[in-house]
């Protein structure tokens, strides 16, 4: 078990707590439904992970070939954040559009180059 | 008045120790305390008297005390220029200090941060907002209390100085990612609330215009912060990562 269902839960959690401080501001529906919504969401995402991680998993064929995943990607992380800036831009100005875009676009191929060397 | 005199007293004690540094100490390190302390100074010095009439002035000076001076601190490396500049006991002392079980446990990224915006937003709640706007001496705690949090954090993300736990790339994204959907909440439910929050700013004319304006600086002014640190430690930890992949690829060509 590699416990990764934890960084997901405690981010959902992190959502659904600000979520209800919300409330102290009597925000309006939709608004408090948006947040409250990912954060549960994202609980029930790790939940998902920890589940999937308890499962026992069949036994590997005979022969076949292992493929060595890296357990974390900095490229991965980098892209997830170039696209919450772009898409954050939508609201904010085009200037962070343009920030998170050239992120991601540099994630990609970080992404491109892991994935070559994987298959090397 | 006091706060000023605390401020004067961080950049003395920041020139103090350039000038007792056992090595020429870099100037864009120099740069960044000095752009920390003005941070600070303007905060605390001409903005004051505005903050008190206009709750978008007093936004502009918590995003300064809170978020700005303290990054710019931060990166200043503090902690690096007193182990360059005090004397081998005292240098030796503070090491062990830093490198104690206590100071381990507590002054990770994994507590100081969470610390730093749980500050953020008990500060911000309209009644602790309503309070500190009555009571002088509240004021400045809060204000203590964000700039002192906001530091402690920033000293743990950054891993400029010789820490233990310092975070590495993906760390660092996850702690600021953490950090700022906290400061856009409380910004975006100043911003768009369609009532005045604050007793103190609702005798304006223009107070929920003001409150508005306050919504979007705290908003703003935390992408503003902290955007940057995010991109430039991708793109590091990028860099970092596919300079260890050339040195494996030449590493695999040798045998």
């Amino acid at each position: 078990m590699t416990r990764g269902w934890r960084v997901v839960a405690a981010w959902g959690l992190w959502l659904c707590l600000l979520a209800a401080i919300q409330i102290i501001f009597t925000p309006d529906g939709i608004e408090l439904a948006l947040l409250a919504g990912a954060g549960v969401g994202t609980v029930l995402v790790g939940l998902l992970a920890l589940f999937g991680e308890q499962r026992d998993l069949p036994p590997r064929p005979e022969g076949a070939e292992t493929v060595e995943l890296s357990s974390t990607s900095v490229p991965t992380m980098a892209l997830a954040v170039g696209i919450a800036l772009a898409a954050l831009g939508a609201e904010v100005g085009p200037w962070l559009t343009g920030i998170g875009a050239g992120l991601a676009v540099f994630a990609i191929f970080g992404l491109v180059r892991e994935r070559r060397t994987a298959r090397s | 008045m006091t706060a000023l005199a605390v401020v004067a007293a961080l950049g003395l004690l920041y020139a103090w120790g350039m000038h007792r540094s056992r090595r020429p100490w870099p100037a864009h390190r120099a740069a960044l305390a000095a752009g920390g302390i003005a941070a600070l100074a303007a905060a605390l010095g001409p903005l004051d008297g505005a903050a008190d009439r206009h709750f978008a002035d007093h936004m502009v000076q918590h995003v300064l005390i809170g978020a700005v001076a303290p990054a710019l601190l931060a990166a200043a490396a503090p902690m690096r220029l007193a182990f360059a500049a005090l004397p081998s006991a005292p240098r030796k002392r503070l090491g062990q200090a830093l490198h104690a079980r206590v100071t381990r446990t507590i002054a990770g990224p994994w507590v100081l941060v969470p610390l730093a915006c749980a500050v953020l937003l008990v500060s911000h709640l309209p009644g602790v907002l309503s309070a500190v706007e009555a009571h002088p001496l509240l004021h400045v705690i809060e204000h203590a209390a964000l700039f002192w949090s906001a530091l402690a954090a920033w000293i743990a993300v950054l891993g400029v100085d010789p820490l233990p736990g310092a975070p590495g790339p993906i760390g660092l994204l996850a702690a600021l990612s953490f950090w700022m959907i906290a400061m856009a909440t409380i910004g975006s439910q100043y911003a768009s609330s369609d009532h005045v929050l604050i007793a103190a700013y609702a005798h304006q004319a223009d107070a929920l215009a003001d409150q508005r304006s306050a919504g979007l600086i705290m908003w703003l002014g935390g992408l503003v912060t902290i955007v940057p640190v995010a991109v430039i430690g991708s793109l590091r930890g990028m860099w970092v990562e596919e300079q260890r992949q050339r040195r494996r690829e030449r590493a695999e060509g040798v045998r």
